[in-house]
């Protein structure tokens, strides 16, 4: 689902191709929260501060105010639609998660967004991840941990028409690099 | 001569004319051609040199078995070596070249090996070796490296692109002939979602050209119906010039899709898609293959399969020859010779080695009027570069002549094996079938997937169902089975009714004749591209290679790139005649992927050029870049060596940051350092097992520098660990290390030490950090302001956290440079920022950038160790003077029982010391030998080597570290390092800190 960010995200660079639109987005805060998904506590604090239940295992969901994901079941990343309410959710989430065995930590530098754009979007996922793209297996919510070429990322729908990626931050010269390489015309066969 | 005829070519579009070179002459083929079809319709039987003797050889086949016709293709950056000619597609344009020859194709030099064929018997390459001993060196390596190698190698960058494609596909059909396109058919029906793949450019496999009828058509027609019905299916995905190359575990399939045709038709950027498929079911309809029978003279251009020939004829209307001599032992052969006659060609005689035949195939022979010659074989095939005749003679017996039969090509049978090379990949057994004449699958060992079920099935020629009738009720089976693995519904399979053909029993006689003599085994080929005879597989049986492995390493039967196809079964009924054994006794060599070969630009995919490897940057690479790094790959980062300015060399750039950081102020991109955070109650404990030396007494707020060893008790990471809060720790690593320790973390604590309550988080890339360096860094952070860094504040070893130039920051007192210095971290977003405004506001104290060499200059004149050059993983932190740092209190951790071992504490261990040359300026070469008494033969005064050496700018003089045996009584002492044979250094050894050894400078 789209990250309704307030004010503009930032378009760090982009590329188009005949079938891809590529773009990196900068400017959106990110959170990682570890603790145990299966304790009730834990389940209804995240839910309280977040105004959204924890996802199941590989998916991801929205609130008004940001996406949570799945990460494993010890971990949680939280895209944060402002500024401002990123700092109040850390915030929230420190005092109230104290006592409980957890962790709090501001990632917002640590990695790159990027958001593919276009109906052979699925083509250009499978060119290097081992994850089943098909629509019955990745649809709406699902969130996947893989690996796209030779570098880790994650990623889930944005629309029907598109995906936000993210790696890590040093990777992303290289990534963009490989999206690009993969989009470009006459190498992507609709096969989805 | 072979030519074009114009009533058959099925896949023929005769108004598209396509043009394409062979050895640079300008030819005519027609779409749907192969290279080898466009070949043969311009009469060129002709079209390779063998790998060995270089005799000339002709196309034997029409698909993936073929091993003679390897050409190479295109040029420049678009050359391609060793492509078999019978698997290309013709486009316009093609340039094909032949291949193995010295000279021209017709003239070949190397043809003077045949001569001297007696030098070159079944393992001659191992005999080279033997003697005289002087004849590898001047004589066998030279005449073998100039022989060995089918096509040249490539001179320019391939210009072609490549890519992977992963998939998950529910059934996945592979073969798309009678058999496949069936299963297919009939799976689908049911719901289940199929695949369908073949390597061919059309569906229906041989079927395509065959005669019998189904369900009142022709069989071709009905493939045709199915084709279409397949096509209009929802659930069903056909890929053609789709090879499966390999099945590896639990349903996993590489293949390889030739996009040739669209590349050239400009519908693909793509040349060859490599696909990794994961599937649920396999179903293998891959067929079978025709073998040769083994004659002398087999190898002769215009000598090719009956399979092969029918297609030639039936596909691209191509004509073996005017008149062609049949020698078969089973009936297929007979259905190309009706067909030849049929279309006008001459076929003077049949030579059966079977007693007798009967069926209704016979029946149309007999009726044609065909001679057929029963009990009979071939004694020799005359002719050099085409065939002229056959010498007629009787199957049993040693080869007398009977009669010379004129002729201009010959067709052969051997007998079909079924395709089970994609079977045995993943574990499946193969069984013998005397009947068949051939291995097939053993249903009762399968590959089985990780729930411990069968994920292959085997249906038509594959699986040994060779007669239509056969391969309906074989379809009809797997599939009720698979509907039955997948719940589907009960869906009636269709009926369908073959046309009854009766056929006659094959027999299982290979070669001819019987007793043929030496001198007809020495030109009976067995393996066409390896140039193996009989006569080989006689003298390495009878020299002991009795085991089939041996047998094909000694003789290299079936080791060339079609890997045997045609001659394994040959070779090993060979063997077993010879030993006297069933074949399932003799057994079979392995089958491994891949099936056919592939490019290794497949293989590659994008991975090339800028791609080839990630490369990490940090978040003022670009900053960097424009002004002047010399970059060094460190891990996957690069980082900026020395930056220099107009004028200056390397050496020049590091002495002046050395210098300036020294007496001015320095600053240093330190992001790449590995940043660990680990929290949780248990953290302290955690880390007390992580690293030797006793964290958790470690002050909030204070950091410690830490080590790391494996189980064996080597050093393996260092750094700093502070500790940012009572549970939460921050770990610092190499920059190399980073991934290697947060791994080495979580193992330990999901494997070992699950119960702790710690989190561990990489945050690496969260933090861009800068070490600013230099007895005016003070002076430099009070002028950024925000935080209280005076001495009394903020100690050695201090940690502060708060706002510096109103950016959110973390400021460490630490120091590798031996320097008054603080490591800034700040999150990644800001880090161009702070750097920026370090430099504009310490451009008043002199500020300027320093590389990863002089940091490492100045770690070293301080005698600071590198993981890496000090340590090489059988480096104990003992050896390297940081005893200090490993705990005598704890209990445990990782590398204590390893470090109590007798060996680690033996006092002739090395130890790490300095070195300082006398008298010289000249820099120690790095790794060099330490010795002690001079050079001597059996190096038994090698007392250690050198693991660090630079020139010290700041005592204008080289310095270096080595680890010496018993290191710590040497100093003082002086010791030699060999140049090279003239030259020895002298140096004097000292304790390894060559600059202010008491650390005033860093705790100013």
């Amino acid at each position: 689902m789209m990250l309704k960010v307030t004010g503009k995200m930032i378009e760090v660079r982009k590329y188009n191709s005949k079938d891809i639109r590529i773009k990196e987005l900068g400017g959106v805060p990110m959170l990682t929260v570890r603790g145990d998904l299966s304790n009730k506590r834990f389940q209804t604090i995240i839910a309280k501060t977040c105004d959204v239940r924890i996802p199941k295992p590989l998916n991801i969901k929205s609130s008004k105010n940001l996406s949570l994901a799945w990460m494993s079941p010890d971990e949680l990343l939280i895209f944060s639609f402002s500024g401002a309410f990123h700092e109040k959710t850390q915030k929230g989430l420190d005092s109230a998660l104290k006592g409980l065995h957890s962790l709090i930590l501001d990632v917002s530098g640590a990695r790159s967004l990027f958001l593919v754009e276009g109906i052979l979007w699925r083509e250009l996922l499978a060119k290097g991840s081992p994850v089943d793209v098909r629509q019955s297996s990745f649809a709406k919510d699902a969130f996947r941990r893989t690996r796209i070429g030779q570098v880790s990322v994650a990623f889930w729908m944005a629309s029907d028409n598109s995906v936000y990626i993210i790696c890590g931050r040093s990777h992303s010269d290289f990534f963009y690099d490989w999206l690009c390489n993969a989009a470009s015309d006459g190498s992507l066969t609709k096969y989805f | 001569m072979s030519t074009r005829i114009s009533k058959a070519g099925r896949l023929l579009d005769r108004n598209k004319r396509l043009s394409f070179t062979f050895n640079g002459r300008n030819l005519f083929g027609f779409q749907g051609d192969t290279l080898a079809s466009a070949l043969l319709a311009n009469d060129q039987v002709l079209v390779g040199r063998s790998f060995k003797y270089h005799r000339p050889r002709g196309f034997v086949s029409s698909g993936v078995d073929e091993p003679n016709a390897l050409m190479s293709l295109g040029h420049g950056g678009n050359f391609e070596p060793n492509r078999s000619a019978t698997t290309v597609e013709l486009v316009d344009g093609i340039e094909a070249v032949s291949q193995n020859h010295l000279g021209s194709l017709d003239w070949d030099l190397g043809f003077i090996n045949n001569f001297f064929a007696k030098i070159f018997p079944a393992g001659f390459y191992y005999k080279t070796f033997m003697k005289p001993r002087f004849a590898w060196k001047h004589l066998f390596e030279p005449i073998i490296r100039n022989a060995a190698g089918l096509g040249r190698a490539p001179s320019l960058p391939d210009e072609a692109a490549y890519d992977y494609f992963y998939a998950h596909v529910d059934i996945l059909v592979i073969g798309a002939g009678m058999a496949g396109l069936l299963a297919t058919y009939e799976l689908a029906k049911s719901g289940l979602k199929v695949t369908l793949v073949e390597q061919k450019h059309y569906l229906g496999g041989y079927a395509l050209s065959d005669d019998f009828e189904v369900d009142g058509v022709a069989v071709p027609k009905w493939l045709e119906n199915i084709e279409k019905k397949l096509i209009d299916s929802d659930n069903v995905q056909i890929k053609k010039n789709f090879t499966a190359i390999g099945v590896h575990d639990h349903g996993y399939l590489i293949g390889c899709e030739n996009l040739e045709v669209a590349e050239k038709m400009g519908r693909s950027s793509i040349r060859h898609r490599l696909w990794r498929l994961r599937t649920k079911q396999i179903v293998l309809a891959t067929g079978a293959i025709e073998r040769p029978l083994i004659f002398a003279g087999n190898d002769i251009p215009g000598v090719m399969l009956s399979s092969a020939a029918l297609d030639f004829y039936k596909l691209y209307g191509v004509s073996p020859g005017d008149r062609t001599v049949v020698v078969t032992n089973n009936d297929s052969a007979y259905l190309t010779a009706i067909n030849l006659y049929n279309a006008g060609l001459s076929v003077p005689v049949v030579i059966d080695v079977r007693e007798e035949s009967s069926g209704d195939l016979f029946e149309s022979l007999r009726s044609m009027g065909i001679r057929i010659e029963y009990g009979k074989g071939i004694a020799s095939v005359l002719g050099k570069k085409r065939v002229k005749a056959v010498e007629l003679c009787s199957l049993t017996g040693e080869g007398s002549v009977q009669e010379t039969i004129e002729c201009d090509s010959v067709i052969m049978s051997g007998g079909w094996s079924s395709a089970v090379h994609l079977w045995s990949h993943c574990g499946g057994r193969l069984i013998w079938n005397d009947q068949l004449d051939t291995f097939l699958p053993d249903a009762s060992k399968s590959p089985i997937d990780e729930n411990g079920e069968d994920f292959i099935a085997v249906v038509g020629a594959a699986s040994g169902s060779f007669w239509p009738s056969e391969v309906v009720q074989n379809v009809k089976q797997i599939v009720q089975k698979i509907q039955k693995k997948f719940k589907t519904s009960k869906v009636k399979s269709s009926s369908i009714s073959i046309q009854e053909i009766k056929y006659g029993d094959s027999n299982s006689k290979y070669f001819t004749p019987e007793g043929a003599s030496e001198k007809l085994k020495s030109k009976c080929f067995v393996d066409f591209q390896n140039d193996v005879k009989l006569s080989d597989l006689r003298l390495a049986t009878q020299e002991g290679y009795e085991s089939v492995e041996h047998l094909k390493r000694y003789t290299t039967l079936g080791m060339a790139t079609d890997q045997g196809k045609l001659s394994n079964i040959n070779g090993l009924k060979y063997l077993a005649d010879f030993l006297g054994r069933e074949i399932n006794e003799v057994g079979t060599t392995t089958f491994r992927p891949p099936y056919t070969p592939i490019s290794l630009g497949s293989i590659a995919g994008e991975a090339r050029k800028g791609l080839f490897k990630p490369v990490r940057k940090t978040t003022l690479h670009l900053w960097h870049e424009a002004n002047g790094a010399s970059w060094e790959p460190v891990g996957d980062w690069r980082r900026p060596y020395a930056y220099l300015k107009k004028n200056e060399t390397i050496e020049q750039a590091v002495s002046r940051e050395v210098t300036n950081t020294r007496n001015a102020l320095g600053i240093l991109d330190a992001s790449t350092l590995g940043k660990i955070i680990v929290s949780g109650p248990d953290a302290a404990n955690f880390l007390d097992l992580m690293y030797t030396n006793m964290i958790s007494t470690l002050q909030v707020g204070r950091c410690r520098y830490g080590l790391m060893c494996n189980e064996n008790g080597f050093l393996f990471d260092d750094g700093v660990v502070v500790r940012l809060a009572e549970e939460t720790f921050l770990c610092h690593t190499t920059t190399g290390g980073a991934d290697r320790v947060y791994s080495w973390m979580e193992e330990w604590h999901q494997t070992e030490w699950w119960n702790k309550r710690v989190f561990i988080q990489n945050v690496t890339e969260q933090f861009t950090q800068i070490t600013i360096a230099g007895p005016k860094s003070r002076l430099l952070l009070e002028e950024l302001g925000g935080l209280d860094v005076s001495r009394v504040s903020l100690k050695p070893l201090d940690y502060l956290e708060g706002e510096l130039a109103k950016i959110k920051a973390r400021v460490f007192r630490i120091s590798f440079s031996g320097e008054l210095s603080f490591e800034i971290a700040v999150p990644s977003q800001f880090g161009l920022e702070f750097w920026e405004k370090c430099l504009e506001t310490g451009s008043q104290f002199g500020i300027s950038p320093y590389g990863t060499e002089a940091l490492h200059v100045m770690r070293a004149e301080k005698g600071f160790i590198m993981i890496g050059d000090e340590t090489d993983g059988t480096v104990i932190p003992q050896d390297l003077n940081l005893g200090w740092a490993v705990s005598k209190k704890k209990k445990d951790f990782i590398g204590k029982r390893a470090q109590e071992r007798i060996f680690m504490n033996d006092p002739n261990r090395k130890t790490l010391v300095g070195l300082s040359l006398q008298n010289s300026s000249e820099k120690i070469p790095d790794g060099a030998s330490v010795i002690i008494g001079g050079v001597d033969q059996a190096n038994d005064n090698v007392i250690g080597h050198v693991t660090s050496t630079y020139f010290s700018p700041t005592l204008d003089k080289p310095i270096a570290m080595a680890l010496l045996k018993d290191g710590k009584n040497l100093l003082g002492r002086s010791i030699e390092i060999p140049v090279d044979s003239e030259k020895i250094l002298k140096a004097i050894v000292s304790e390894p800190k060559f600059y202010d050894a008491e650390g005033n400078r860093q705790n100013d």
